[in-house]
């Protein structure tokens, strides 16, 4: 098929960018899977546009971009930190937080009433 | 002291609340399906060929100066058989130019699709490795897009085009681009 010839035609150096580029995109049409991984008729596309880009010499952050532009930031495996991506990052790290401060709280007032209890 | 054990079912139910509110999407419908799709922006540039004179090279030239409807699909695509009567009677009772761009498909197929059918299109764009489809964003076919004259992306619209959606949304966005001539 011509859309698997253009990636064949890469050089190392361009097929390590295309395996690194196309690993960082979620495939539209399909959950749960990169346009690396994917075979589904639209990831064959962007797959072949990727390629050609990178064979015209396109940086990774323009190729990127090109991509975002047209599918949105949730095509991101990785999204950028930004107002509408806050919670997802934060999150986490919000959550452990409060995990902590609770056994904290908690743990720690239930460690000294045991201590405080006679035997 | 009690109150504290409330914030962590506090927690939980909001976390029950995203993944119940996850779960109820529906995945088939695309997230700012219609506000990404480069609209309000140029056409890009291709070099394609006519689906039904190979030989003829089509550019974005023949979007300009008028206003296009561009519907993509395919003959694989059972959505957009769905959809066909639709653009058929569009074509027969109003007046608008549709332009078809036919996405990873084979000319012998698209061509019998289309002889079955009927073939509801003006120009059809013949578009074998979805090149323009992905410069445009195209997720999956059917679509359809609105064009002005200026070769701008004013409208799209994701799934089977029914006649409500002509109507109701559409048809609106046409006239009014008529009128702002």
């Amino acid at each position: 098929m011509d859309l698997i010839q253009t990636e064949s035609q890469l050089n190392p150096i361009e097929n390590e960018l295309f395996s690194k580029i196309t690993k960082e995109l979620r495939c539209v049409v399909c959950q749960n899977q990169s346009i690396f991984d994917s075979r589904a008729l639209m990831a064959l596309s962007l797959r072949h546009e990727i390629a050609e880009q990178i064979k015209e010499g396109q940086p990774e952050s323009a190729i990127i971009e090109f991509v975002v532009q047209r599918y949105g930031p949730e095509i991101l495996y990785n999204p950028p930190f930004q107002v509408d991506t806050a919670l997802l990052w934060a999150g986490p790290v919000l959550m452990l937080t409060i995990g902590v401060l609770l056994f904290y709280k908690i743990g720690l007032k239930k460690f000294q009433t045991v201590q405080k209890t006679p035997l | 002291m009690r109150s504290l054990y409330i914030i962590p079912l506090g927690i939980f139910l909001i976390l029950v609340c995203f993944l119940w509110l996850g779960l109820s999407l529906d995945p088939k419908i695309q997230p700012q399906a219609k506000t990404i799709a480069r609209l309000n922006q140029t056409l890009p540039a291709f070099r394609l060929t006519s689906l039904n004179q190979p030989e003829k090279e089509m550019t974005e030239q023949i979007f300009k100066n008028k206003i296009v409807v561009l519907n993509v699909w395919a003959s694989w695509c059972s959505s957009c058989r769905a959809e066909h009567a639709t653009l058929l009677s569009i074509v027969e009772n109003k007046q608008v130019n549709l332009i078809g761009l036919n996405f990873h498909d084979t000319l012998k197929e698209a061509k019998e699709f289309l002889k079955t059918y009927g073939n509801p299109y003006q120009e059809i764009l013949f578009d074998k490795e979805g090149r323009l489809a992905v410069k445009l964003g195209v997720r999956g076919t059917p679509e359809t897009y609105v064009i002005d004259k200026q070769g701008k992306v004013q409208y799209r619209h994701s799934g089977p085009l029914t006649e409500i959606v002509w109507q109701e949304e559409i048809l609106p966005i046409v006239r009014k681009l008529n009128e702002n001539e």
